[in-house]
């Protein structure tokens, strides 16, 4: 499964590339509006005669980014606030966790469009309005673990020893951790596609005239009726791919790391 | 040969894992008369709790008993089918464990358990079955108004009561007890090897079976003791014989690795090296890595058990033609 | 004059009980560690001897401050532990050091038996290059007598034997060079056969490297063997008090004289002792919570009188530095 996955990645990232060398400029418009697919174009034009096969192409880029920046920024925010807050406590700990409670209760795309309202668009900008959806996740799976292990005498034993809170936490506890967050990274990868797409469908995000296939395919839904079906199909297509690509990755490590846990538990 | 309650006879049973396979017991043989109480001691990887376990025909998962004979009262366990050997279970063969938490249904009040446990083996109308279940609970020492609690509201002695009365139910000719004290404080031990030392007395026809690492406890309420040792058995004998006079190297470190708090200079040894890993054991004589007279033969052959003082058997390559300790152990002193 | 390493003085941990519904009355108590005293003397290995939930695995955690205490004093040679903390944690810890009971778990089976050693090093950066960090690994390791150490640097704990893993851990707790190691019921888990080596290991540890240990276990022959003075503890004090062969071998208290009757032996004619314990020793010990008054073990006492239930009595010195908290322990005394 993972194996399929990366290739689709790889393709996709891979026609990127290509289009980035070889293809015709995805800004430059022509006067051959709305072409369907043909030799010259392969997957056609859009309204203003812009080549769709380098503006899907170049497209891979910008999601890809925008969603990989908002993964960044939500695993390591999540993750952090969540081992400290399961780590000491208390006040603090009570406090966090129902602010990201009630976070988590919003859909992430809900979250991503009020933020993005606020702050405008732009690449970083996007990637952080989306990040944020996603934070109590990181912080919920973060938290649980570092609170099942707290108690565990290994740790008691590296205290004992004289080890102090940092390296307690991202030495002994957060390995711990890594298995579940990287499976659910790649998963949000897609997810954030999905929503960095969503957010260009409804006007917001990646400011025009930047190749993203959400934007693109909101603007071509006003042409299907005319019979131009290519303009919206193929970015949907792309993104759809490229989830799949994404999704694929993060359930296959996900089994993987399951298998692992579990065979280390044969020992009798 | 006497009346045996129970012979088991060249007892065989294996862990079939998919790495390897544990021959957890491989050739254990011996025999509880009526009345008796044999205690069987050993240690990690010695197979003594699957000896419990194979008798009543319980083996855990990969657990299979592979050749032998148990016979009860002269029927082979092994041969009878599942509906039969549940019959034996709990009516003939009772078992007392460490946990007792694993014995009881935790939603269902003690009283009513053993009520259960009698009614299943024994067609006799309920408020008999009640009125048995009462007596136990006071043989045991249990207060009256602990028929109505719940497990889990009975602290560790208590518990070990309860299944002392749960394994007494049915009148069963033989009680295994696995570790029955391990987990409780010296006082309440105490208290429950006393309390199984007059049911024995009282109760003119019980056997038990004692399994235990604690020679000491052991001790206390033994008849006889077999020591096993990776799968294997060493020594067998009268209790005062086996720890006044050991004759196999392992029991004699064994008695020794015992302290004596009596004694003001306490003198007490470790046996060098590790319990075996019975995933591979060693050829041979299984003590002999750790055994101190070990010689060429025990590394080669398996050694024989034979009967080297009268009713004290051993399995030991020194007792045997060509050993050291032919005509008899070396002077020792006790 | 005696150097002492370790100076308790009423010691007190309570934990405060879960109120169930409908309960009437002030906040309940479990009153774990209630007023201890003791000395620990620089060389010397002290032991605290009882049942479970007497305290004492409690009190060596106080002591080592991986629990705050609730009232009383801990001095470490002559200064505060609480302020010792705050002062510098790094180099009390340093200091003092635990050996676990169950390796297994006290060892994380994630890491390598080199990390496992090195990772104290780093931590108070005793070891400046790896070829220190080798040294002083190897060093350590031939003094818990383990023979071949490169065979073992690079395994984990899961495939090593329960006493290999011991002496790891006790070699983790003396890489540091401690003065104090606090040994909570370090054989309990290993097979007999093993248990001796263990803890003549730590006695010659005690010779060799200058330690002084607190020895927590409910094994009083363990006890006998290896501590030199030793506490009785039940339900949170300490009953009885001194030379571990005074204590053990002949006791005065009515609670410890039980435990030694209690307590299985090989010896021929006492295998039955159990026999011999009265009736009303009983087995269970009370709720930490409803502690009784005067003295807490009057009601299952063999001697107990009217002044048993209602005066709780205080450590005497009965013999030399031989204390036991009982009305009546001359006259009990007199008995053996």
């Amino acid at each position: 499964m993972v194996v399929v996955g990366i290739i689709i990645i790889v393709i996709a990232l891979g026609l990127d590339v290509y289009a980035h060398i070889v293809g015709p400029d995805p800004l430059a418009t022509t006067y051959q509006g709305l072409s369907p697919p043909a030799l010259d174009h392969i997957m056609g034009t859009d309204q203003l005669g812009r080549d769709l096969f380098s503006r899907v192409s170049f497209g891979t880029t910008f999601s890809l980014l925008v969603a990989f920046i908002s993964v960044a920024i939500s695993v390591s925010v999540g993750s952090i606030i969540g081992a400290l807050s399961g780590f000491f406590g208390g006040k603090i700990d009570r406090v966090t966790s129902l602010a990201f409670d009630a976070l988590y209760a919003l859909p992430p795309l809900i979250i991503a469009i009020l933020i993005a309202a606020m702050i405008g668009a732009g690449i970083v900008n996007t990637g952080l309005a989306i990040a944020v959806g996603y934070m109590p996740q990181y912080f919920r799976i973060v938290r649980g673990i570092i609170l099942s292990i707290k108690e565990r005498p290994f740790i008691e034993s590296t205290r004992a020893i004289g080890a102090g809170y940092v390296s307690l936490i991202f030495r002994h506890m957060m390995p711990y951790a890594i298995p579940s967050i990287i499976a659910l990274m790649t998963l949000n990868m897609g997810s954030g596609i999905v929503d960095v797409a969503g957010l260009g469908f409804l006007g917001l995000g990646l400011p025009p005239p930047t190749p993203e296939w959400g934007t693109d395919l909101g603007r071509g839904r006003d042409f299907i009726t005319a019979g131009a079906w290519w303009p919206s199909t193929f970015p949907g297509l792309m993104i759809v791919i490229s989830v799949l690509g994404f999704t694929l990755v993060g359930e296959g490590l996900d089994e993987i790391f399951r298998a692992t846990s579990t065979r280390k538990k044969e020992t009798f | 040969m006497t009346d045996l309650l129970l012979d088991v006879k060249d007892l065989r049973a294996y862990y079939c894992l998919p790495s390897s396979t544990v021959k957890a017991i491989d050739g254990v043989s011996f025999g509880i008369s009526r009345t008796e109480a044999l205690g069987i001691i050993g240690e990690s990887g010695s197979g003594k709790s699957t000896i419990g376990w194979a008798i009543l025909r319980a083996l855990p998962n990969p657990g299979k008993i592979v050749s032998g004979e148990i016979r009860l009262d002269g029927r082979n366990l092994l041969e009878l089918d599942r509906e039969e050997m549940r019959k034996i279970r709990w009516k003939e063969i009772a078992m007392v464990t460490q946990s007792a938490m694993s014995s009881f249904d935790p939603l269902m009040r003690i009283g009513d358990q053993i009520t259960e446990a009698v009614l299943v083996h024994e067609d006799i109308p309920q408020e008999d079955a009640i009125r048995r279940a009462k007596e136990l609970l006071e043989k045991v020492s249990l207060e009256p108004s602990r028929f109505r609690s719940y497990p889990h509201e009975l602290s560790g002695g208590m518990r070990q009561r309860a299944m002392i009365a749960m394994a007494l139910a049915c009148k069963p000719k033989l009680v295994i007890a696995d570790e029955p004290t391990t987990a409780l404080d010296v006082i309440v031990q105490a208290q429950i090897l006393k309390l199984m030392d007059n049911l024995k007395s009282e109760l003119k026809s019980l056997s038990i079976m004692f399994i235990s690492h604690d020679l000491s406890v052991v001790a206390g309420i033994s008849d006889k003791i077999l020591v096993v040792y990776g799968g294997k058995m060493m020594e067998y004998g009268a209790t005062n014989e086996i720890i006044k006079n050991p004759l196999h190297p392992y029991t004699i470190d064994f008695v020794n690795a015992f302290p004596n708090i009596g004694e003001t200079n306490m003198s007490f040894e470790s046996i060098p090296g590790n319990p075996p890993d019975m995933r591979t054991p060693p050829s041979g004589c299984v003590f002999h890595p750790r055994c101190k007279y070990a010689w060429a033969k025990c590394t080669e052959a398996v050694p024989s058990w034979r009967e080297v003082e009268k009713d004290h058997f051993v399995a030991c390559h020194l007792y045997e033609v060509g050993g050291a300790w032919e005509h008899g152990r070396p002077h020792h002193s006790s | 004059m005696e150097d002492l390493i370790i100076r308790v003085e009423q010691l007190r941990k309570w934990f405060p009980a879960k109120k169930r519904l409908l309960e009437r009355g002030g906040g309940n108590w479990v009153r774990a560690v209630d007023d201890v005293d003791f000395n620990i003397s620089k060389g010397e290995i002290f032991g605290l001897v009882g049942e479970s939930g007497c305290g004492k695995t409690t009190t060596g955690r106080l002591i080592l401050a991986l629990e705050d205490k609730t009232g009383g004093n801990i001095y470490y040679k002559n200064q505060e532990i609480f302020v010792l903390k705050k002062r510098n944690q790094k180099e009390l810890r340093r200091a003092m050091q635990v050996i676990f009971q169950n390796p297994y778990e006290s060892l994380e089976s994630r890491l390598s038996i080199r990390q496992l050693l090195s990772e104290p090093l780093s931590v108070h950066k005793m070891a400046s290059s790896e070829s220190e960090i080798r040294s002083k690994i190897k060093g350590i390791l031939s003094e818990v007598d383990i023979a071949e150490p490169d065979e073992f640097l690079e395994k984990h704990p899961f495939e090593l034997s329960g006493g290999q893993l011991q002496r790891i851990a006790i070699a983790r707790a003396l890489i540091l060079e401690p003065d104090f190691v606090f040994a909570d019921e370090p054989v309990s888990m290993l097979d007999v056969s093993i248990r001796a080596g263990i803890l003549k290991l730590l006695l010659k540890l005690r010779e060799k490297l200058g330690l002084t240990y607190l020895f927590v276990t409910h094994d009083l022959a363990i006890s006998k063997f290896t501590c030199d003075r030793v506490a009785v503890m039940y339900l949170g004090k300490i009953v009885e008090i001194g030379p571990s062969q005074e204590v053990l071998g002949r006791p005065l208290h009515p609670y410890a004289q039980a435990l030694r009757t209690a307590l299985p032996t090989l010896d021929t004619d006492k295998r039955k002792n159990y026999r011999q314990l009265p009736d009303v020793i009983g087995g269970e010990i009370p709720n930490a919570i409803d502690i009784p008054l005067g003295c807490r073990f009057h009601p299952r006492c063999p001697y107990a009188t009217e002044l048993c239930k209602e005066k709780e009595p205080d450590l005497r010195e009965l013999k030399k530095r031989h204390y036991v908290a009982c009305h009546y322990a001359e006259d009990l005394g007199l008995k053996h």
